[in-house]
């Protein structure tokens, strides 16, 4: 199953970026298809907390993102997170 | 420098920054994230202090500790030698511990000079001076300087220097703040000065004719049972302030002692007398209206 | 007031350890890196890094000894520049400006303790003062000792603070040292937030990637006397805080532009009166479209020359406020402000071009700026008056 398929995945990562980036919100304030960085995104997710979230990434799947253009590409919103992390 | 407001936050050693979160929500609308219990205590201390009220968009912040931060550092190392990984960068950024003072001056909203120092034993009395340099210098129009430590375990270690029991003494977590201004107006008092001697004697002869009255004697923890019986002396009458027994003690107390006397005494001059790393005697004296 | 007389100096870095060999290696546009390996997350690549020679390889053998013999050296080498008595040692306040302070011995214990599988290993904190604290026993120096850290900005803070202290007559001298060596916290630290250059040094360039971490050790007497031979007299400076975010100043440049003119308005100077900058420049994308915001801003668009010269000895952090200053006023008083290596194709998106050749100089205003993380800002101002 596709990630973005996969509701308790998503949560799982909501739950991560929450945690990682010490955001005020719960799950539920994250829609599957929501911009996470920059100002136009309801989260307003920043460069660190993209880094911040590609070391917890690496460390809890095993899963390398080495330069921060497809950091930024993968981490568009929880859907895309969700097929990198699991892709079929 | 006159003292405009004070405060002397402390709590019991905590493990969460949770409870201190939501407090701090009484003071300010700020919602800070990715920050430590360091950074919290600092934010915490200065708030109180500051209390909503407006602050100068050039304040100067002086963030005095012994330590800095301690848990991020841990963090650090175990994420590398430990976990074997690259450290969170937030946990890396937060292990310089500047960083608490520029939280605090992104949430008092100014733009001033951001000091964060350590003098081993007399931090806050060395960043007293930094402030009183700047504002002779007309660097500055107001500051905010404060004494901020995490609670550590050693306090028995310390006790063991000191040659006298501290066993009553509690270790608490502390940020405490003194907001100074050139002007009186306004004021609750004013520290008159800072002094470091080499030798008890001429700490005793100055402080005969440079102490206010009525006075209140307080000491830090490293000054040592002769020197206090010394102080004693050359202030006959003096009222004693064990905020250590009264509070608890952190890394950066004399803030803690300075900060208490303006809240709790009006109309008294304080005596605190401290003892440099290598043994010298470094005396703060303030005045209360 | 008092003037303030820069009147000793050395230094310790990856090109050397005597100014004399330091500066002659400069002006031949030397830059020796060696490759770290990255050896966390099985990971397998190298990052360049500036290192003082003999350290690379020490490992294992005495971190701690090394550590110390170097700080210990070069302070002594500066009070022996500065031809100061024992009594003058005795009356100087300490100014230690660091990063990483003690880390690089913190974490070689920690190191160990977890491959002796030492559970729970708690050092306990010996405070931020430690360091200041030892100089201070092993020279005989007496008076106040103030530990700085405001990362990147942490030694050019203790010299402004040292400087204002003599001024006002609060101190009449005082031995400031900036040190950082390398440490894994750090280099794992801005690996983690992918801002080491992988390739060459090349602040302002178009194709700059970030950071090369350099380790440096760098000690200066100030005093309210001059030294023998020293020419330079410290003029003074500012510090502020911009609140913008705590890893990066605003992209505008408004807070370096503040600080700069404060640093100016506090001289008595004018912009017109800069011989040249030292800028920052670390290399990152960021940092350098931000300063030379900042720099236009302060000067109105008409900029004297600029240089950045981490590409020479690394980013030494903490210390580069102590390393930059000896390597400028060593660099003038030998007839040049010295060039930015690796810089070779201009940034359409900025337009900096910052001096890529050395350029001749004698007496004059030279202006030295830093900045670091938690959005510290400080720039001062020295004049060599031969």
């Amino acid at each position: 199953m596709k990630g973005s398929s996969d509701k308790k995945l998503k949560d799982e990562l909501k739950q991560l970026i929450i945690d990682e980036c010490d955001l005020d919100i719960g799950i539920d304030d994250i829609g599957d298809d929501d911009v996470l960085f920059g100002s136009d995104s309801p989260i307003g997710l920043d460069s660190v907390d993209a880094l911040q979230i590609s070391i917890a990434v690496q460390d809890k799947y095993g899963l390398v993102i080495t330069d921060s253009k497809t950091l930024r590409k993968v981490m568009k919103s929880i859907n895309t997170f969700a097929d990198f992390v699991r892709p079929e | 420098m006159y003292v405009h407001s004070s405060s002397a936050f402390i709590c019991d050693p905590v493990d969460t920054i949770d409870g201190m979160k939501e407090d701090l929500k009484k003071y300010t609308d700020y919602y800070f994230r990715r920050i430590n219990k360091f950074i919290m205590l600092s934010l915490m201390g200065v708030h109180q202090c500051i209390h909503a009220s407006p602050v100068s968009p050039s304040a100067a912040v002086y963030l005095a500790t012994e330590n800095g931060n301690l848990g991020d550092t841990e963090n650090v190392l175990e994420q590398i030698y430990r976990k074997n990984s690259f450290p969170k960068p937030f946990n890396f950024i937060n292990t310089m511990s500047n960083t608490a003072s520029f939280y605090v001056a992104q949430s008092l909203k100014t733009l001033g000079r951001s000091i964060t120092l350590s003098s081993k034993n007399v931090s806050f009395e060395r960043a007293l001076e930094l402030a009183k340099t700047d504002f002779e210098l007309n660097h500055i129009t107001e500051a905010l300087v404060g004494g901020v430590d995490e609670a550590v375990a050693s306090l028995d270690e310390r006790c063991a220097k000191n040659h006298e029991s501290c066993h009553n003494i509690r270790m608490v977590e502390g940020s405490c703040w003194l907001r100074l201004k050139p002007e009186k107006d306004g004021a609750a008092g004013e520290i008159i000065d800072v002094r470091t001697f080499a030798e008890m004697k001429a700490a005793a002869r100055w402080i005969e004719g440079a102490a206010g009255s009525p006075v209140t004697l307080a000491f830090g923890i490293f000054t040592t049972p002769a020197d206090r019986i010394e102080w004693r002396h050359a202030l006959p009458g003096a009222e004693e302030f064990d905020y250590l027994s009264g509070y608890g003690y952190y890394d950066t107390a004399a803030a803690l002692a300075i900060s208490a006397f303006f809240l709790r005494f009006s109309g008294r001059s304080l005596v605190h007398a401290n003892m440099t790393a290598d043994g010298q005697h470094i005396v703060t004296v303030c005045k209360s209206y | 007031m008092n003037d303030v007389f820069i009147r000793g100096r050395a230094l310790t870095c990856s090109l050397g350890d005597d100014v004399d060999g330091v500066i002659a290696r400069v002006k031949n546009g030397e830059c020796a890196t060696v490759c770290i390996p990255v050896r966390v997350a099985s990971m397998d690549y190298a990052r360049p890094y500036y290192r003082i020679a003999g350290d690379e390889n020490s490992g294992s053998s005495d971190p701690d000894r090394l550590f110390y013999d170097i700080l210990f050296r070069t302070v002594s080498r500066a009070l022996d520049d500065s031809a100061l008595t024992a009594v003058e040692i005795e009356s100087c306040a300490l100014f230690f400006g660091s990063t990483s302070i003690d880390i690089p011995v913190f974490e070689c214990a920690y190191r160990q303790a977890v491959l002796d599988k030492t559970k729970n290993y708690q050092a306990g904190s010996p405070g931020y003062g430690k360091l200041a604290g030892l100089v201070a026993e092993r020279f005989g120096v007496r008076g106040p000792s103030y530990t700085i850290t405001t990362a990147c900005t942490s030694s050019a803070n203790c010299l402004l603070y040292a400087s204002a202290m003599i001024r006002t007559g609060r101190i009449d001298r005082a031995i400031v040292i900036g040190y950082d060596l390398y440490n894994e916290l750090g280099f794992y630290g801005f690996e983690s937030l992918k801002l080491i250059e992988p390739f060459v040094y090349r602040p302002f360039d178009k194709n700059r990637i970030g950071v090369i971490m350099g380790e440096g050790c760098g000690a200066v007497v100030l005093d309210k006397n001059p030294g023998p031979g020293g020419g330079f007299i410290f003029l003074g400076g500012s510090n502020a805080c911009d609140p913008f975010n705590v890893t990066t100043h605003n992209a505008d440049g408004s807070g370096i532009a503040h600080t700069i003119t404060d640093a100016l308005d506090n001289c008595g100077l004018h912009s017109g009166d800069i011989e040249a900058i030292k800028a920052h420049a670390t290399g990152s994308p960021v940092n350098d479209l931000t300063e030379f915001n900042g720099m236009k801003l302060a000067f109105n668009g008409i900029l004297p020359p600029f240089s950045g010269i981490k590409p020479y000895v690394g980013h030494t952090v903490g210390a580069c406020g102590a390393v930059e200053l000896i390597i400028i006023t060593a660099s003038v008083e030998r007839g040049f402000f010295p060039a930015t290596p690796g810089f070779s194709e201009v940034d359409e998106e900025i337009n900096a071009i910052p001096l890529t050749e050395h350029r001749p100089a004698g007496p004059g205003n030279y202006m030295l700026n830093f900045f670091g993380f938690g959005g510290n800002c400080t720039s001062f101002i020295v004049a060599y008056r031969n």
